[in-house]
């Protein structure tokens, strides 16, 4: 504790240039961080926006979660169009209507696909798995008219990750990363995604070509089959989640307002994974009403695929575990994609 | 809500700058008062939940205290005492939802990160009033000084721990509007700007470093030895970087926080370790639960086993606190141990060498460095049931065998 003394001006200036050089600090860093225009964060949401930001003007795009993260723009950058993948490991059903919103605020998106899975239609609106919630920018004010976001405290709270633009203190480790880099010669910390948001599975690949790759352990149903997110919530709740249909319903007529065309597609699974879903009774209803779902949404612009109608494109040698799939099947679903929204969009006005 | 938040950042500037404003006056409890309840609201982000648990633990603990305060007798404020603290144990136990206690029976009802920061050390200020009530050395709970030592934003998340008469004093003289000079308000945030940087910086740049996956991907000694350090490294300095920051933050508004680091990576053993690291919460282990445990096995005849007895248990409970897992009590048991053992090899070196001998020992350069390096091989093993789960642990060793 310090002692008492007399106060003069020169003591006051002191300690009010202290209190202001501290108040002032992380505005120093965050202009620093504008001026150097390093990498935000390191985390697979902020580094698709980033992706996105530098991709230039996007008129196709590709919103789902990680089964559609190999999808890349080759054919549909064989009709012209500048495709990007916002696909994304983990995403719930309104990260994915959010993905696509926010490219839609960003660029003059012309073309959706959206890449949709039975297994994550159990959540409860909002958010309630979402890996993305303070990652990405998906929540930005302005995109959230799509997803009904509830105003009151959720509005204040994203009023205020609205500062980190202004005042971002926790982005000082970015800047040294960057610093660092540039001050060694090298370009920003390499990730597996590609320009167009696409991925590669650079290591299961190399393994695939060496024989080393492990397709029996990595493909057992179970390793997808037994979170609590999926069948354990439907087994209890015994139906669709209600807020994710109305979210999509939301978002289907908001295509159709503006003049979207959107295809729509269920990405497929193994085979031992559907018989998985097949097997169970409650299940397979669900499924079967899941897709009656989108079903009815198919019309005019809006187009729904299920797994069945593409099962030509997919390999079984393809899948690296029960959902995910790599190599030609990956290049046959994009074409196969492009190939449908190009019919529809000559056909469906 | 994380301290890098800005709107944190916003809230720690706003109280510096009113709390410095000499008009505040005697006003200056009050003011702190209320932008720690700003804080909280921050902090917990407005989830009335947690709001809720929180104004429950606070509310129940006030009145047991008051009830305590107001009885005469000591055995009924014993018995008031384990009235509120049983019960408050068992709804603590469900909200850090211990998964080896409970398993998945009990849902979660605050965010976990919500306990381990925040309730966690709230409950060790509620069982130091409690216990200093239990034992009439508390006289008085002026309500406003209750709830700000409770709450206030520079101790809530993660310390100092600080004792409550101690508090008082430093709350009396915050109020009493005590002129600060302006060199210590000068070292007070240079010291909460260079906290801020080993947080913000260092911190976030070994947390990066950290992981199990640049092991498993490029697996050799040198990403091994990543492995082990990082983490421990960045526990260390993101923790100490916290505490700089609060109590910079303090100092430069005329209110003294008790320390809580003390050069820990100089630490020779584990006794010497937890009188460097993380020091309040050593102390109020050994106040609160080694001496008594010591003491019980002591009376009850077991004078060889008191002390391993009372330091594995009490380093068992600190490592359950820390966490929901059970590596974390692992983690604790095997501190536990060291300290256990450091006391054994202190008697042992005693008895062979004499007091003087024990003493030239102890102040050898060479026995010093050889110690302090053993120690901190010791130090990066204990963390690793820390950080990694069972199946983790099982993928790390399979690697290294490999080397």
């Amino acid at each position: 504790m310090s002692r008492p003394e007399p106060r003069n001006g020169q003591d006051r200036f002191r300690r009010w240039a202290a209190v202001g050089v501290f108040a002032l600090f992380p505005w120093c860093v965050g202009a620093l961080n504008r001026a150097l225009s390093p990498p935000e964060e390191t985390t697979e949401g902020a580094e698709k926006v980033n992706l996105l930001a530098w991709r230039g003007p996007v008129d196709t795009v590709l919103a789902g979660d990680s089964r559609v993260m190999t999808i890349r723009e080759t054919a549909f950058a064989s009709y012209g169009w500048r495709f990007f993948n916002m696909g994304l490991s983990g995403m719930s059903p309104e990260d994915v209507v959010l993905q696509f919103a926010y490219a839609r605020s960003r660029h003059p998106v012309r073309r959706l696909i959206l890449g949709l899975s039975f297994e994550n239609m159990t959540e409860r609106f909002p958010y309630e798995f979402s890996r993305y919630r303070k990652a990405a920018r998906f929540r930005h004010p302005a995109v959230l008219g799509v997803a009904g976001w509830p105003q009151g405290r959720n509005a204040l709270k994203l009023r205020l990750e609205d500062l980190y633009d202004w005042f971002p203190v926790g982005r000082a480790a970015s800047t040294v990363l960057y610093l660092q880099a540039k001050s060694a010669g090298q370009a920003p910390p390499a990730t597996s995604w590609l320009p167009d948001g696409s991925i590669r599975y650079e290591q299961i690949e190399e393994q695939i070509r060496e024989g080393q790759y492990d397709f029996a352990k990595y493909r057992k149903p179970e390793i997808f089959f037994n979170r609590p997110d999926f069948e354990a919530r439907y087994l209890e709740t015994g139906s669709l989640s209600p807020d994710a249909r109305k979210l999509f319903l939301r978002l289907v007529d908001q295509i159709r307002n503006d003049g979207t065309t959107a295809v729509m597609f269920e990405t497929a699974t193994t085979a031992d994974f559907d018989r998985r879903i097949e097997g169970n009774p409650a299940l397979a209803r669900l499924r079967r009403e899941w897709r009656a779902f989108f079903r009815a949404q198919s019309r005019g612009c809006v187009r729904f695929l299920e797994a069945g109608e593409m099962r030509a494109a997919y390999a079984d040698a393809d899948f690296i575990d029960a959902v995910h799939y790599i190599g030609k099947t990956s290049e046959r679903v994009g074409a196969a994609l492009a190939r449908e929204l190009h019919e529809l969009e000559a056909t469906c006005r | 809500m994380s301290l890098l938040h800005p709107a944190m950042f916003l809230l720690l500037s706003a109280a510096l700058i009113l709390l410095s404003l000499e008009r505040v006056g005697r006003w200056r409890g009050q003011v702190l008062l209320s932008l720690s309840l700003a804080f909280l609201a921050l902090e917990y982000e407005f989830d009335m939940a947690s709001l809720g648990a929180l104004a429950a633990m606070v509310g129940v603990h006030y009145l047991t205290v008051r009830c305590m305060l107001r009885t005469a007798s000591p055995s009924a404020r014993g018995w008031l005492f384990w009235l509120w603290f049983a019960p408050c144990l068992g709804v603590f136990a469900v909200l850090k939802h211990y998964q080896w206690l409970t398993g998945d029976r009990v849902a979660r009802i605050v965010s976990p990160e919500l306990v381990t920061v925040g309730l966690s050390f709230l409950l060790f200020r509620q069982i130091h009033i409690a216990v200093s009530a239990m034992h009439g050395s508390v006289s008085a709970l002026p309500f406003v000084e209750y709830l700000t030592y409770n709450l206030a934003f520079w101790t809530f998340l993660a310390g100092p721990i600080q004792r409550f008469d101690d508090f008082r004093e430093q709350f009396g003289r915050l109020a009493g509007s005590a002129s600060v000079t302006s060199r210590t308000v000068i070292g007070s945030l240079n010291r909460a700007l260079l906290g801020m940087l080993k947080m913000f910086v260092l911190g976030r740049l070994l947390q990066r470093a950290s992981g199990l996956e640049p092991f498993l991907a490029d697996p050799g000694y040198g990403s091994l030895a990543r492995l082990l350090a990082a983490y421990p490294l960045y526990l260390y300095v993101n923790f100490s970087g916290y505490c700089d920051v609060m109590i910079g933050l303090a100092r430069a508004v005329g209110f003294k926080l008790p320390e809580n680091f003390s050069s820990p990576l100089l630490a020779r053993n584990p006794v010497d370790y937890w009188n460097r690291f993380h020091i309040t919460l050593s102390e109020f282990f050994r106040d609160y639960v080694y001496y008594p445990l010591q003491l019980a096995f002591e009376r009850r005849g077991f004078r060889a086993a008191a002390l391993p007895a009372a330091a594995l248990s009490s380093f068992a409970l600190m490592g359950a606190w820390h966490g929901n897992r059970a590596g974390f009590v692992v983690f604790g048991l095997v501190h536990g141990m060291g300290v256990a053992a450091a006391f054994g090899w202190r008697s042992i070196l005693r008895a062979r060498l004499g007091k003087d001998g024990l003493r030239r020992y102890m102040d050898s350069l060479g026995i010093r460095i050889a110690a302090t390096a053993c120690f901190q091989l010791f130090w990066v093993l204990s963390f690793l049931p820390y950080q990694f789960d069972g199946e983790q642990l099982g993928r790390i060793f399979a690697t290294v065998r490999t080397l």
